[in-house]
């Protein structure tokens, strides 16, 4: 540690509170665009910690923790919580002031919390968040009696107006002014038995009743959205139109920016292909890193779409009950109804998706939707799809209107979902059948505008987690890839394609008699190893093994004519079949070895989705062989 | 801060001598609009459930503490499950099956005390 001055060194502050209490809010309005997310060492809960400056000009460094209703933590993402309240948290300084943020709308169990809270000794002060919610339902609160009785500083605040925390700020500037050095010993807090919660309950109710009065006449807006979102018909209607016009958006909306994106790399290439010379650094530049790293940008648009719609439906409070909608039929399945959030996710990326199981207490139920979160149909095979599709099934329409074309896509999707369900409904009823079903207890907040802030906040932290990945892990990928794929160089007088020479041809040929039953020849196997890094690189593979030259568009477009001469319409099929269900995506791998800490479920995810891709591709092209489309 | 650690005292609730005549019943039996007072809050009578007393404490920690008033708002499609709970002000999800351990006690809607 270097010697910093008492004045200028960054007070520790930590925010602590239940979920949906608009925590979150408050630390973007705090802290802006100064906040940094990683990874707690060794956990793979999202550490956010942001910066912002006292009245007096003390720098703060304010930390969010994840949301919880005790410090008897369940999941991973509340255990977080606890160990970094009480300083135990391997790598990381004990937070010096506490502050806790309560719904001023709903504050039974904030108070409780804050109840809680006290017994570890730290200095806290609490926020009353949403106090305008509040104010406008007639909701009167005592703010000096909830202090006296708290026997700590609570303010007003409003996350989503500017002027809404300038009273926090200044409380907070106060405290840390007169706040005590930290001290060494043990803290003070050990896990409440039921009595005491019950005790912390009543005290907290008791406190409520007379700091708080509430309005004769109850606000019913929540409720009316309810009657329709939460009716066991409509509301399903519902939440089938928002997946539909979710679905839309995210291959209509995307369509131009992904246009744009790959015409931007295009002409990249195109100029770093006229100034470099011929030979193995231009090859680099323009097939390993400019092709590479662009065929995964792409798809940027697609995920910030999705999580446009994931974080807009979450800030309304739309999610906890798509969760309440979902538990029942997912339940059939063996999977929890808070299963549901993290596997719409997938359909975007799966990596978002399993990282999103943190919400999941219990290890079964989060293991089962991590194994099956990759078998949701994620937008990196779209480009996989779309090239075999366009060159092998017949543009025509059947049934009076529907494409064709569609209808094979839209089949991969249902054998996706099918599979999933299947794959979940095996784990849970057949091989963990012996453990007990886990409780569903969500709560069901009310409903509040999004805040554009936050929607614009969260985009911002996911597209700059997207392109840190493709720059850092998809980027070496290719970097081997396009080693693999040039090296050795053809010797002189060549007559076949240089690729036909290089290491990536070998082990294409050495896979070639594990994979000739499922109707591969060896420059597919080719293809595929590539597609370890990212699926769609494969397409960029293929086009590489069959040495058509030009940018991605022309691939795309002479691909699959290339494509119909060289394969059988049977070997086209269990490319497909193979598709939905192969283990292609190292990074997918590495993600679920981080979530389950260790090696072991990856592996087991890995072997049974190739399992399945193997099996389910060798039965596609040996029926479709015996048909005559071999 | 002194906080009494005494067992649940039935005075607290039995206000009404009207409420004497009504059966207890479990909070997971009730039919949507269901509206009473939490008796108790034990899950070891549970039948099927695999870890009684976490369930009990994670229901405590939810806000479903004895004396609170609950009313189940909404319920989903299958079998009527899950349910949604209005217990004092907040809205909870839970599946009837944790929710048979609320042990509560109808009241009338209207009656006064209905909502804190």
């Amino acid at each position: 540690m270097n010697e910093v001055s008492a004045a200028t060194r960054a007070v520790r502050v930590a925010l602590v509170g239940n979920p949906n209490c608009g925590k979150t809010a408050l630390f973007n309005a705090l802290t802006g665009s100064r906040q940094k997310v990683a990874n707690y060492p060794g956990v793979t809960v999202e550490r956010k910690e942001g910066g912002f400056v006292t009245d007096e000009g003390r720098p703060v460094r304010l930390l969010d923790l994840p949301g919880t209703y005790s410090l008897r933590a369940r999941s991973p993402d509340e255990a977080v919580t606890r160990e970094a309240v009480l300083g135990r948290l391997a790598g990381e300084d004990p937070p010096e002031l506490l502050l806790c943020v309560a719904d001023a709308t709903n504050l039974r169990l904030g108070v409780r919390l804050v109840l809680e809270l006290k017994q570890v000794g730290r200095p806290m002060v609490l926020a009353l968040n949403m106090a305008d919610i509040a104010r406008h339902r007639g909701v009167d609160i005592d703010v000096d009696r909830l202090s006296a009785e708290l026997a700590i500083p609570v303010v007003s605040s409003v996350a989503v107006r500017r002027t809404g925390t300038e009273a926090l700020l200044a409380q907070v500037g106060e405290m840390i002014r007169t706040l005590p050095p930290v001290s060494g010993e043990p803290c003070g807090w050990s896990a409440p038995g039921r009595a005491e919660t019950r005790a912390l309950q009543r005290e907290a109710d008791r406190i409520i009743a007379a700091a708080v009065t509430q309005p004769a006449q109850p606000d019913t807006v929540t409720a009316r959205i309810d009657a329709v979102l939460l009716h066991p018909v409509w509301g399903t209607l519902v939440l089938l139109a928002v997946l539909f016009l979710m679905f839309q958006a995210v291959f209509t909306w995307a369509q131009p920016p992904m246009d744009a994106i790959k015409a931007g790399f295009d002409r990249l290439a195109d100029v770093t292909g006229a100034l470099l010379p011929d030979g193995l650094l231009r090859s680099f530049v323009h097939d390993g890193l400019i092709g590479g790293v662009g065929a995964v940008l792409v798809f940027l648009p697609q995920i910030l779409i999705l999580f446009l719609f994931i974080l807009l439906l979450e800030d309304f409070g739309y999610m906890a009950r798509a969760a309440f909608l979902m538990d029942r039929i997912m339940g059939g399945a063996g999977l929890h109804g808070r299963a549901f959030i993290p596997l719409l996710s997938s359909f975007a990326c799966a990596i978002p998706g399993i990282m999103a199981t943190r919400v999941i207490d219990s290890r079964r139920d989060r293991l089962a939707t991590i194994l099956v979160a990759p078998l949701m149909t994620c937008s990196a095979r779209i480009p996989v799809y779309t090239l075999i599709i366009g060159a092998f099934i017949p543009n025509r329409t059947v049934w009076g209107g529907v494409s064709q074309q569609g209808l094979v896509m839209f089949g991969l999707y249902v054998a996706g979902i099918v599979s999933a369900l299947g794959v979940s409904f095996l784990l849970k009823r057949v091989i963990w059948r012996n453990t007990p079903p886990e409780p569903f207890m969500l709560e069901l907040p009310d409903y509040k505008l999004p805040s554009v802030r936050n929607i614009g906040f969260g985009l911002l932290q996911r597209a700059k987690i997207f392109l840190r990945r493709a720059g850092t892990t998809i980027l070496m990928m290719m970097v081997v890839i396009w080693f693999l794929a040039s090296v050795p160089r053809p010797p002189e007088g060549a007559t076949e394609p240089a690729i036909s020479y290089s290491l990536a041809a070998r082990i294409g040929h050495f896979m070639e008699p594990v994979l000739a039953p499922v109707g591969f020849n060896w420059q597919i196997d080719v293809a595929l190893v590539p597609g370890m890094a990212a699926r769609e690189v494969a397409v960029a593979s293929l086009g590489t093994v069959y040495s058509i030259e030009g940018g991605d568009e022309a691939v795309s477009g002479q691909l699959g004519q290339t494509l119909v001469g060289k394969w059988s319409l049977a070997t086209a099929l269990a490319l497909l079949a193979w598709y939905v269900f192969a283990p292609q995506c190292a990074s997918t791998l590495a993600t679920v070895r981080r979530e389950t800490g260790s090696w072991r479920w990856a592996g087991v995810l890995f072997a049974y989705m190739l399992a399945l891709a193997y099996g389910s591709a060798f039965v596609v092209f040996q029926v479709a062989s015996a048909l005559g489309a071999g | 801060m002194s906080i009494s650690l005494s067992l649940v005292s039935l005075e607290d609730w039995t206000d009404a001598p009207a409420v004497h005549a009504v059966a207890i019943s479990p909070l997971g039996a009730g039919a949507l609009g269901f509206t009473g007072r939490i008796h108790a809050v034990d899950a070891s009578a549970c039948p099927g459930v695999p870890a009684p007393a976490e369930l009990e404490h994670r229901l405590l920690e939810l806000g479903f503490v004895e004396g609170a008033t609950v009313e189940i708002r909404h319920q989903g499609l299958f079998r009527r499950d899950p349910i949604a709970i209005r217990v004092n002000g907040a809205t909870i999800a839970l599946r009837r099956r944790e929710a048979c351990a609320i042990q509560v006690r109808p009241i009338e809607p209207v009656t006064r005390g209905a909502r804190r």
